[in-house]
């Protein structure tokens, strides 16, 4: 495998792992890292420059999965439940006191 | 002074949040491990990636794929014709002969009564197994009550069905036999090509219910020689809401559709198809065919896990259904001398089931083990455990740790166990009538 193409194996790896290990759920996350680790050690004796660029493409679709669904499965669960919390909460305090209106923006 | 103090409060906004937050992040903590919301039956979890390929038929391209004067239409049509395919080569199958329904319900609902009802003009009787989902029995009980003859065959004590048995019972008036390919409560899997093979030399058609099977075991529909098969979304990480059903076009299978009006999908079933939802099922077929090895290994090793620490820790632990010809992502095991709904109760963060999670509701034993011939005590002391694609090795670790010490602390209560230690064989016991 040539030096460049080598690093590029590696970056996307880590960054795949990195990503992975984003997702709130705690089955998505661990699935999701161990079957990066998986496929990537499946296939670390690859030396054919056109295989390797296909397994490259595939790596980088599922990166984008990946980022995708980390970003809305988020946004789906705890980050709405944390806006809607805080806001509902300082609002009813904001009324009270006659300051918190500014706050219910956060 | 509390309006003083509030003030106070609201002007230190980051103590605010951070006191607001602290049961946040325990909270969010839940969903980890450690928060004890550990969950081994994956049932009914959908896979990131066939979200993935849902989301833009629920957002962008919303068009009725029946549609065919606007472009909206068409994008949704392309997309379930494709999603078409993928279940068809999941199976083996061409892409004309798969009917989207609103999952493995309807699908048996409408292939067994659907061939019966088209066929009674000849044939009147058909025959599944006592060990059959509720549903293909429930459909059944209906033809009986329309006219039509049904044999309930027995398996083996092993859950197997006797191929003999079944080679005697069908009579030249058969129109259908149903058997499931994997059993949803013991794991069993039957030998659906040697039926296949039986019932080709009969013609007679087969239908199974694979709901269990499809994407978890290689099915081919051409070397089973299988006519109608049941396949659900949901059980294979998709959907809930939809199925399919395979329908062989040659030679031929007709049947009687249940539902009447638009003609859709070949007449078979009216209703708009649900695109996302039939997008999210050929997703998941597509990613079942491609992780299908893996997901194998992986689940067989956490299921072996699972049994070998049970097994080794607690005495009289019995495994329901054949311990080799299985898929062993269902365990169903029988705790001897203890109450399953009681261990239930106790395990009861950790999601298993006594029986299937339709008949867990009720105290009776599950009607599959006591078909299998397993005793009444037995019976009701069993316990499933599924094991799916999300599982973890802590996940198994900790179910196996918590029933151990579950099943010990309900023998150390239960005067059976007692008189079991003493030697006393229960059976020979006389219970007085109250």
């Amino acid at each position: 495998m040539a030096a460049s193409s080598r690093a590029q194996v590696i970056s996307l790896y880590r960054t795949m792992l990195r990503e992975s290990s984003k997702f709130s759920s705690y089955n998505y996350r661990t699935y999701a890292v161990r079957r990066v680790r998986d496929a990537f050690r499946a296939n670390s004796n690859i030396e054919d420059p056109r295989t390797l660029e296909r397994l490259m493409e595939e790596g980088r679709n599922t990166l984008a999965v990946i980022q995708r669904q980390v970003t809305h499965t988020h946004t789906h669960t705890h980050y709405l439940n944390f806006k809607f919390f805080l806001c509902a909460s300082l609002c009813v305090c904001g009324g009270g006191g006659g300051q918190g209106g500014g706050m219910c923006a956060f | 002074r509390w309006k003083q103090s509030l003030v106070k409060m609201l002007s230190s906004g980051r103590s605010v949040c951070s006191r607001l937050l602290s049961p946040l992040t325990r909270l969010s903590l839940r969903s980890g491990y450690d928060g004890r919301a550990a969950s081994t039956m994956q049932k009914g979890r959908a896979d990131p990636r066939v979200l993935d390929a849902m989301l833009p038929y629920q957002v962008n391209y919303y068009g009725n794929p029946h549609s065919r004067t606007h472009a909206y239409g068409w994008e949704s049509e392309k997309a379930m014709e494709t999603a078409r395919k993928q279940v068809a080569d999941l199976i083996g199958a061409d892409p004309r002969e798969i009917i989207f329904t609103s999952g493995a319900t309807e699908s048996n609902n409408m292939a067994i009564k659907g061939v019966a009802r088209f066929y009674k003009g000849k044939k009147s009787h058909v025959i599944t197994t006592q060990t059959e989902h509720k549903c293909v029995l429930d459909s059944c009980r209906v033809l009986e009550a329309e006219g039509f003859n049904i044999t309930y065959l027995p398996v083996q004590k092993n859950g197997v069905l006797d191929l003999e048995l079944l080679e005697a019972s069908i009579r030249p008036d058969t129109s259908l036999v149903s058997v499931m390919t994997v059993n949803n409560e013991i794991g069993i899997k039957q030998p659906i090509k040697e039926i296949g093979q039986i019932c080709r030399s009969k013609g007679v058609f087969l239908h199974t219910d694979a709901a269990q099977a499809v994407g978890k075991i290689p099915i081919s529909v051409s070397d089973w020689k299988i006519d109608l098969m049941s396949i659900s979304a949901h059980k294979i990480y998709g959907p809930k809401g939809v199925g399919a059903l395979y329908v062989r076009r040659r030679p031929r299978v007709r049947l009687e559709p249940l539902q009447n009006g638009g003609g859709q999908e070949r007449g078979l079933r009216s209703g708009t198809v649900p695109t996302p939802l039939a997008v999210g099922l050929g997703a998941a077929c597509s990613i079942a065919q491609q992780e299908m090895e893996y997901d194998h290994q992986r689940v067989s090793m956490l299921a072996d896990r699972l049994v070998q620490k049970l097994m080794s820790e607690i005495p009289e632990v019995i495994m329901n259904g054949d311990p080799e010809q299985r898929y062993h992502g269902c365990i169903n095991l029988s705790f001897a001398y203890v109450e399953g709904e009681s261990l239930l109760m106790a395990l009861k963060d950790v999601a298993l089931s006594s029986g299937s999670a339709c008949t867990s509701a009720s105290l009776e034993p599950s009607y599959v083990l006591r078909a299998i011939g397993a005793d009444e005590d037995l019976a009701h002391s069993s316990i499933r455990f599924g094991i799916g694609r999300f599982t973890t090795e802590e996940e198994v670790d900790y179910t196996a740790e918590k029933c151990i010490g579950q099943v010990r602390r309900l023998r150390e209560m239960s005067p059976l166990w007692e008189m079991f230690q003493e030697g006393i064989d229960l059976k020979s016991i006389k219970w007085t009538q109250h």
